[in-house]
Protein backbone atom coordinates (compact mmCIF):
# COMPACT_ATOMS: atom_id res chain seq x y z
CA UNK A 1 0.00 0.00 0.00
CA UNK A 2 1.58 3.28 -1.09
CA UNK A 3 0.60 6.81 -1.99
CA UNK A 4 -0.55 6.08 -5.57
CA UNK A 5 -2.79 3.26 -4.30
CA UNK A 6 -4.40 5.55 -1.75
CA UNK A 7 -4.82 8.30 -4.33
CA UNK A 8 -6.45 5.90 -6.79
CA UNK A 9 -8.87 4.68 -4.14
CA UNK A 10 -9.81 8.23 -3.19
CA UNK A 11 -10.41 9.16 -6.82
CA UNK A 12 -12.81 6.24 -7.14
CA UNK A 13 -14.56 7.08 -3.90
CA UNK A 14 -14.98 10.79 -4.62
CA UNK A 15 -16.07 10.73 -8.22
CA UNK A 16 -19.16 12.87 -8.91
CA UNK A 17 -22.33 10.97 -8.07
CA UNK A 18 -25.89 11.74 -9.08
CA UNK A 19 -27.92 12.89 -6.13
CA UNK A 20 -31.49 11.59 -5.68
CA UNK A 21 -33.98 13.61 -7.78
CA UNK A 22 -35.86 14.92 -4.75
CA UNK A 23 -32.76 16.50 -3.22
CA UNK A 24 -34.00 20.08 -3.59
CA UNK A 25 -37.36 19.20 -2.01
CA UNK A 26 -35.59 17.60 0.97
CA UNK A 27 -33.30 20.59 1.39
CA UNK A 28 -36.32 22.92 1.23
CA UNK A 29 -38.09 20.90 3.94
CA UNK A 30 -35.03 21.03 6.21
CA UNK A 31 -34.65 24.75 5.56
CA UNK A 32 -38.26 25.33 6.55
CA UNK A 33 -37.86 23.26 9.72
CA UNK A 34 -34.66 25.11 10.61
CA UNK A 35 -36.29 28.52 10.20
CA UNK A 36 -39.37 27.46 12.13
CA UNK A 37 -37.22 26.04 14.94
CA UNK A 38 -35.20 29.24 15.06
CA UNK A 39 -38.34 31.35 15.46
CA UNK A 40 -39.69 28.97 18.10
CA UNK A 41 -36.41 28.95 20.00
CA UNK A 42 -36.24 32.71 19.98
CA UNK A 43 -39.75 32.85 21.41
CA UNK A 44 -38.94 30.25 24.08
CA UNK A 45 -35.74 32.09 25.00
CA UNK A 46 -37.66 35.33 25.47
CA UNK A 47 -40.22 33.55 27.64
CA UNK A 48 -37.49 31.83 29.66
CA UNK A 49 -35.69 35.09 30.38
CA UNK A 50 -38.93 36.90 31.13
CA UNK A 51 -40.04 34.16 33.49
CA UNK A 52 -36.66 33.72 35.14
CA UNK A 53 -36.48 30.05 34.25
CA UNK A 54 -33.74 27.99 32.70
CA UNK A 55 -33.91 26.11 29.44
CA UNK A 56 -33.99 22.37 29.98
CA UNK A 57 -31.36 20.09 28.55
CA UNK A 58 -32.36 17.73 25.82
CA UNK A 59 -33.28 14.29 27.01
CA UNK A 60 -34.81 11.20 25.61
CA UNK A 61 -33.66 11.26 22.01
CA UNK A 62 -35.98 10.00 19.31
CA UNK A 63 -39.09 8.74 21.02
CA UNK A 64 -40.27 6.95 17.90
CA UNK A 65 -37.37 4.57 17.93
CA UNK A 66 -36.76 3.60 21.52
CA UNK A 67 -37.58 3.74 25.19
CA UNK A 68 -36.25 6.35 27.58
CA UNK A 69 -35.06 5.12 30.95
CA UNK A 70 -34.35 8.38 32.71
CA UNK A 71 -36.82 9.35 35.38
CA UNK A 72 -36.34 12.71 37.09
CA UNK A 73 -38.15 11.43 40.16
CA UNK A 74 -36.56 8.00 40.14
CA UNK A 75 -33.56 6.42 41.77
CA UNK A 76 -30.92 7.08 39.11
CA UNK A 77 -27.54 7.81 40.60
CA UNK A 78 -24.23 9.00 39.24
CA UNK A 79 -20.79 9.54 40.69
CA UNK A 80 -19.16 9.84 37.25
CA UNK A 81 -16.52 12.54 37.58
CA UNK A 82 -13.68 13.54 35.31
CA UNK A 83 -10.59 15.57 36.14
CA UNK A 84 -9.38 18.17 33.66
CA UNK A 85 -5.72 19.03 33.04
CA UNK A 86 -5.87 21.97 35.45
CA UNK A 87 -7.01 19.67 38.27
CA UNK A 88 -10.59 20.85 38.23
CA UNK A 89 -13.28 18.21 38.37
CA UNK A 90 -16.68 17.91 36.75
CA UNK A 91 -19.39 15.59 37.95
CA UNK A 92 -22.03 14.26 35.56
CA UNK A 93 -25.22 14.52 37.60
CA UNK A 94 -27.82 11.76 37.29
CA UNK A 95 -30.74 14.12 36.72
CA UNK A 96 -29.05 15.47 33.58
CA UNK A 97 -28.39 12.04 32.09
CA UNK A 98 -30.65 10.32 29.58
CA UNK A 99 -30.53 6.61 28.82
CA UNK A 100 -32.15 5.61 25.55
CA UNK A 101 -32.54 2.23 23.89
CA UNK A 102 -32.89 2.05 20.12
CA UNK A 103 -32.16 -0.11 17.12
CA UNK A 104 -29.54 0.89 14.61
CA UNK A 105 -28.84 -0.52 11.17
CA UNK A 106 -25.08 -0.39 10.71
CA UNK A 107 -23.44 -1.65 7.56
CA UNK A 108 -26.21 -4.18 7.03
CA UNK A 109 -26.40 -5.45 10.62
CA UNK A 110 -29.06 -4.40 13.12
CA UNK A 111 -27.90 -3.71 16.67
CA UNK A 112 -29.70 -2.92 19.91
CA UNK A 113 -27.99 0.20 21.16
CA UNK A 114 -28.18 1.54 24.71
CA UNK A 115 -27.03 5.14 24.82
CA UNK A 116 -26.25 7.23 27.87
CA UNK A 117 -26.02 10.93 27.13
CA UNK A 118 -25.40 14.00 29.15
CA UNK A 119 -25.53 16.92 26.83
CA UNK A 120 -25.18 20.14 28.70
CA UNK A 121 -26.31 22.16 25.74
CA UNK A 122 -29.68 23.66 25.10
CA UNK A 123 -31.74 21.82 22.48
CA UNK A 124 -31.32 24.63 19.99
CA UNK A 125 -27.59 23.94 19.80
CA UNK A 126 -28.13 20.25 19.21
CA UNK A 127 -30.65 21.08 16.50
CA UNK A 128 -28.17 23.41 14.86
CA UNK A 129 -30.34 26.47 15.37
CA UNK A 130 -27.75 28.41 17.36
CA UNK A 131 -23.95 28.05 17.26
CA UNK A 132 -22.64 25.47 19.76
CA UNK A 133 -20.22 27.91 21.39
CA UNK A 134 -23.13 30.13 22.33
CA UNK A 135 -24.93 27.28 24.03
CA UNK A 136 -22.16 25.16 25.51
CA UNK A 137 -22.43 25.12 29.28
CA UNK A 138 -20.48 22.03 30.29
CA UNK A 139 -18.84 18.82 29.18
CA UNK A 140 -20.70 16.34 27.00
CA UNK A 141 -20.83 12.68 28.00
CA UNK A 142 -21.82 10.00 25.51
CA UNK A 143 -21.67 6.26 26.24
CA UNK A 144 -22.83 3.69 23.71
CA UNK A 145 -23.30 -0.04 24.33
CA UNK A 146 -24.34 -2.74 21.87
CA UNK A 147 -26.41 -4.76 24.32
CA UNK A 148 -26.29 -7.97 22.27
CA UNK A 149 -22.52 -7.98 22.63
CA UNK A 150 -22.16 -7.16 26.32
CA UNK A 151 -22.41 -9.72 29.13
CA UNK A 152 -23.44 -8.68 32.66
CA UNK A 153 -20.33 -7.93 34.67
CA UNK A 154 -18.16 -7.64 31.58
CA UNK A 155 -14.95 -5.72 32.11
CA UNK A 156 -13.46 -3.74 29.21
CA UNK A 157 -9.76 -3.04 29.51
CA UNK A 158 -8.88 0.33 27.98
CA UNK A 159 -8.16 1.16 25.31
CA UNK A 160 -11.00 -0.94 23.99
CA UNK A 161 -11.64 -1.21 20.26
CA UNK A 162 -12.84 -3.79 17.77
CA UNK A 163 -10.03 -5.75 16.10
CA UNK A 164 -10.45 -3.80 12.88
CA UNK A 165 -11.15 -0.52 14.65
CA UNK A 166 -14.69 -0.30 13.22
CA UNK A 167 -16.50 2.10 15.51
CA UNK A 168 -19.99 1.07 14.43
CA UNK A 169 -19.36 -2.50 15.71
CA UNK A 170 -17.65 -1.50 18.95
CA UNK A 171 -19.49 -3.09 21.89
CA UNK A 172 -18.66 -0.19 24.21
CA UNK A 173 -17.67 3.40 23.56
CA UNK A 174 -17.17 5.97 26.29
CA UNK A 175 -16.81 9.51 24.97
CA UNK A 176 -16.38 12.95 26.54
CA UNK A 177 -15.77 16.39 25.09
CA UNK A 178 -14.94 19.26 27.39
CA UNK A 179 -15.79 22.08 25.01
CA UNK A 180 -16.42 23.14 21.45
CA UNK A 181 -14.14 24.75 18.91
CA UNK A 182 -10.45 24.40 18.26
CA UNK A 183 -9.35 24.01 21.88
CA UNK A 184 -11.86 21.33 22.84
CA UNK A 185 -10.49 18.00 23.96
CA UNK A 186 -12.42 15.00 22.60
CA UNK A 187 -11.72 11.82 24.52
CA UNK A 188 -12.62 8.25 23.67
CA UNK A 189 -12.16 4.87 25.33
CA UNK A 190 -10.95 3.55 21.97
CA UNK A 191 -7.97 5.90 21.78
CA UNK A 192 -4.48 4.47 22.48
CA UNK A 193 -3.91 6.84 25.41
CA UNK A 194 -6.74 5.26 27.39
CA UNK A 195 -6.00 3.21 30.51
CA UNK A 196 -8.00 1.48 33.26
CA UNK A 197 -11.31 -0.34 32.96
CA UNK A 198 -15.01 0.05 32.23
CA UNK A 199 -17.24 -2.49 33.96
CA UNK A 200 -20.77 -2.98 32.65
CA UNK A 201 -22.79 -4.53 35.46
CA UNK A 202 -26.02 -4.33 33.49
CA UNK A 203 -27.05 -3.05 30.06
CA UNK A 204 -30.59 -4.00 29.16
CA UNK A 205 -33.01 -2.84 26.48
CA UNK A 206 -36.68 -3.82 26.25
CA UNK A 207 -39.70 -2.23 27.87
CA UNK A 208 -37.64 -0.91 30.78
CA UNK A 209 -34.08 -0.10 29.72
CA UNK A 210 -31.51 -0.32 32.50
CA UNK A 211 -27.86 0.59 32.76
CA UNK A 212 -25.31 0.09 35.50
CA UNK A 213 -21.69 0.81 34.66
CA UNK A 214 -18.46 1.83 36.35
CA UNK A 215 -15.32 3.41 35.01
CA UNK A 216 -11.93 3.93 36.60
CA UNK A 217 -9.18 5.12 34.32
CA UNK A 218 -8.20 7.64 31.69
CA UNK A 219 -9.68 8.36 28.27
CA UNK A 220 -7.25 9.06 25.44
CA UNK A 221 -7.61 12.16 23.30
CA UNK A 222 -8.75 12.06 19.66
CA UNK A 223 -7.20 15.48 19.06
CA UNK A 224 -3.63 15.21 20.32
CA UNK A 225 -4.36 16.57 23.78
CA UNK A 226 -3.69 14.95 27.19
CA UNK A 227 -5.66 11.94 28.37
CA UNK A 228 -8.06 12.80 31.19
CA UNK A 229 -9.00 10.77 34.27
CA UNK A 230 -12.59 9.71 34.84
CA UNK A 231 -14.02 7.56 37.59
CA UNK A 232 -17.37 6.68 39.12
CA UNK A 233 -20.55 4.74 38.59
CA UNK A 234 -23.88 5.35 36.93
CA UNK A 235 -27.06 3.36 37.72
CA UNK A 236 -30.50 3.84 36.25
CA UNK B 1 -28.77 35.79 -5.96
CA UNK B 2 -32.29 34.39 -6.20
CA UNK B 3 -33.97 31.18 -5.09
CA UNK B 4 -33.79 30.06 -8.71
CA UNK B 5 -30.04 30.56 -8.58
CA UNK B 6 -29.92 28.35 -5.48
CA UNK B 7 -31.88 25.62 -7.26
CA UNK B 8 -29.48 25.81 -10.18
CA UNK B 9 -26.54 25.66 -7.78
CA UNK B 10 -27.93 22.54 -6.11
CA UNK B 11 -28.43 20.83 -9.45
CA UNK B 12 -25.01 21.74 -10.81
CA UNK B 13 -22.88 21.21 -7.70
CA UNK B 14 -24.54 18.29 -5.94
CA UNK B 15 -22.82 15.46 -7.85
CA UNK B 16 -19.33 16.79 -7.04
CA UNK B 17 -20.30 17.68 -3.48
CA UNK B 18 -21.78 14.22 -2.93
CA UNK B 19 -18.53 12.68 -4.15
CA UNK B 20 -16.55 14.85 -1.75
CA UNK B 21 -18.95 13.97 1.08
CA UNK B 22 -18.44 10.29 0.32
CA UNK B 23 -14.68 10.73 0.64
CA UNK B 24 -15.11 12.67 3.89
CA UNK B 25 -17.39 10.12 5.52
CA UNK B 26 -16.63 6.81 3.84
CA UNK B 27 -20.32 6.04 4.18
CA UNK B 28 -23.10 6.61 1.65
CA UNK B 29 -25.84 7.44 4.11
CA UNK B 30 -23.62 9.78 6.09
CA UNK B 31 -22.54 11.41 2.83
CA UNK B 32 -26.14 11.91 1.80
CA UNK B 33 -27.00 13.47 5.15
CA UNK B 34 -23.87 15.62 5.08
CA UNK B 35 -24.76 16.90 1.60
CA UNK B 36 -28.27 17.84 2.68
CA UNK B 37 -27.10 19.58 5.84
CA UNK B 38 -24.46 21.49 3.88
CA UNK B 39 -27.02 22.67 1.34
CA UNK B 40 -29.36 23.74 4.14
CA UNK B 41 -26.60 25.89 5.63
CA UNK B 42 -25.85 27.32 2.18
CA UNK B 43 -29.53 27.94 1.45
CA UNK B 44 -29.97 29.71 4.76
CA UNK B 45 -27.28 32.26 3.84
CA UNK B 46 -27.66 32.15 0.08
CA UNK B 47 -28.07 35.86 -0.58
CA UNK B 48 -24.95 36.70 1.47
CA UNK B 49 -22.51 34.20 -0.07
CA UNK B 50 -20.09 35.33 -2.78
CA UNK B 51 -18.47 32.02 -3.74
CA UNK B 52 -20.96 29.30 -2.90
CA UNK B 53 -19.00 26.35 -4.32
CA UNK B 54 -15.93 27.08 -2.20
CA UNK B 55 -18.05 28.00 0.79
CA UNK B 56 -19.95 24.72 0.49
CA UNK B 57 -16.73 22.72 0.74
CA UNK B 58 -15.65 24.59 3.85
CA UNK B 59 -19.07 24.12 5.44
CA UNK B 60 -19.05 20.44 4.57
CA UNK B 61 -15.57 20.00 6.03
CA UNK B 62 -16.47 21.72 9.29
CA UNK B 63 -19.75 19.84 9.60
CA UNK B 64 -17.97 16.53 9.18
CA UNK B 65 -15.86 17.14 12.28
CA UNK B 66 -18.59 18.87 14.25
CA UNK B 67 -19.21 16.70 17.26
CA UNK B 68 -22.44 18.50 18.05
CA UNK B 69 -23.82 17.62 14.65
CA UNK B 70 -22.88 13.99 15.16
CA UNK B 71 -24.60 13.97 18.52
CA UNK B 72 -27.65 15.56 16.95
CA UNK B 73 -27.81 12.81 14.38
CA UNK B 74 -27.47 10.16 17.06
CA UNK B 75 -29.99 11.76 19.39
CA UNK B 76 -32.62 12.58 16.83
CA UNK B 77 -32.22 9.63 14.53
CA UNK B 78 -31.66 11.67 11.38
CA UNK B 79 -30.14 8.61 9.76
CA UNK B 80 -33.40 6.69 9.78
CA UNK B 81 -35.87 9.54 9.41
CA UNK B 82 -34.76 10.55 5.92
CA UNK B 83 -32.83 7.55 4.78
CA UNK B 84 -32.38 7.23 1.07
CA UNK B 85 -30.35 4.76 -0.89
CA UNK B 86 -27.73 6.44 -3.02
CA UNK B 87 -26.62 3.87 -5.57
CA UNK B 88 -22.92 4.10 -6.23
CA UNK B 89 -21.02 1.44 -8.21
CA UNK B 90 -18.16 0.08 -6.13
CA UNK B 91 -14.66 -0.68 -7.38
CA UNK B 92 -12.19 -2.89 -5.53
CA UNK B 93 -10.08 0.11 -4.56
CA UNK B 94 -13.14 1.95 -3.35
CA UNK B 95 -14.32 -1.04 -1.30
CA UNK B 96 -10.97 -1.31 0.41
CA UNK B 97 -10.92 2.40 1.22
CA UNK B 98 -14.48 2.37 2.59
CA UNK B 99 -13.57 -0.48 4.90
CA UNK B 100 -10.39 1.26 6.01
CA UNK B 101 -12.02 4.65 6.54
CA UNK B 102 -14.45 3.08 9.00
CA UNK B 103 -11.49 2.63 11.35
CA UNK B 104 -10.46 6.31 11.30
CA UNK B 105 -11.68 9.18 13.44
CA UNK B 106 -13.73 11.90 11.69
CA UNK B 107 -10.81 14.32 11.90
CA UNK B 108 -8.44 11.80 10.32
CA UNK B 109 -10.94 11.06 7.54
CA UNK B 110 -11.41 14.77 6.94
CA UNK B 111 -7.69 15.54 6.77
CA UNK B 112 -7.08 12.67 4.34
CA UNK B 113 -9.96 13.66 2.06
CA UNK B 114 -8.72 17.22 1.88
CA UNK B 115 -5.27 15.96 0.96
CA UNK B 116 -6.18 13.30 -1.59
CA UNK B 117 -9.38 14.73 -3.06
CA UNK B 118 -8.94 18.49 -2.73
CA UNK B 119 -5.15 18.26 -3.15
CA UNK B 120 -4.53 20.76 -0.35
CA UNK B 121 -1.24 21.15 1.49
CA UNK B 122 -0.98 21.15 5.28
CA UNK B 123 -1.60 24.87 5.52
CA UNK B 124 -4.66 24.65 3.29
CA UNK B 125 -6.04 21.70 5.24
CA UNK B 126 -5.54 23.56 8.52
CA UNK B 127 -7.40 26.58 7.18
CA UNK B 128 -10.27 24.46 5.89
CA UNK B 129 -10.57 22.45 9.12
CA UNK B 130 -10.04 25.42 11.40
CA UNK B 131 -7.16 23.88 13.35
CA UNK B 132 -3.38 24.16 13.66
CA UNK B 133 -0.91 22.81 11.10
CA UNK B 134 0.55 20.58 13.81
CA UNK B 135 -2.83 18.97 14.36
CA UNK B 136 -3.20 18.39 10.63
CA UNK B 137 0.23 16.72 10.43
CA UNK B 138 -0.56 14.36 13.28
CA UNK B 139 -4.02 13.53 11.90
CA UNK B 140 -2.57 12.81 8.45
CA UNK B 141 0.25 10.71 9.89
CA UNK B 142 -2.04 8.60 12.07
CA UNK B 143 -4.69 8.33 9.38
CA UNK B 144 -2.28 7.17 6.66
CA UNK B 145 -0.66 4.68 9.03
CA UNK B 146 -4.06 3.26 9.89
CA UNK B 147 -4.96 2.93 6.19
CA UNK B 148 -1.73 1.02 5.61
CA UNK B 149 -2.37 -1.18 8.64
CA UNK B 150 -5.80 -2.02 7.24
CA UNK B 151 -4.32 -2.89 3.86
CA UNK B 152 -1.77 -5.40 5.16
CA UNK B 153 -4.11 -8.34 5.81
CA UNK B 154 -5.60 -8.01 2.33
CA UNK B 155 -2.15 -7.88 0.76
CA UNK B 156 -1.19 -11.11 2.55
CA UNK B 157 -4.30 -12.85 1.23
CA UNK B 158 -3.53 -11.75 -2.32
CA UNK B 159 -0.14 -13.40 -2.25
Amino acid sequence: MNEPDILEAYRALSRPTSAPPDLLERVDRRLTRRRTARRTTAAVAVLAVAGGIGVATLGGGNGDRGQVADDPGGTDSSTLTYTDTDGSTYRFEAQDISVVCSTSDRQGTTFQVLTLTLNAMIPAAVLGVVPPDEAFTGPVLHVELLTDQVEPGQVFDLPYDTPGGRSERRAMTFFITNGVGDDANELSSAEPGSTGTVTVNEARCGSSPALDLEIDGKLGSEVEQPALAIAGRYRS
Amino acid sequence: MTDEDFAAFVEAQSPALLGFAHALTGNRHDAWDLLQETLVRIGDRWRRIDQPAAYARTVMTRLNIDRVRRLRRELLGVRTSEQTTVDVPTSAAESWLVEALATLTPRQRTALALRYVEDLDVRGIAARMGCSEGTVKSQLSRGIQRLKDQARPAEKVDR
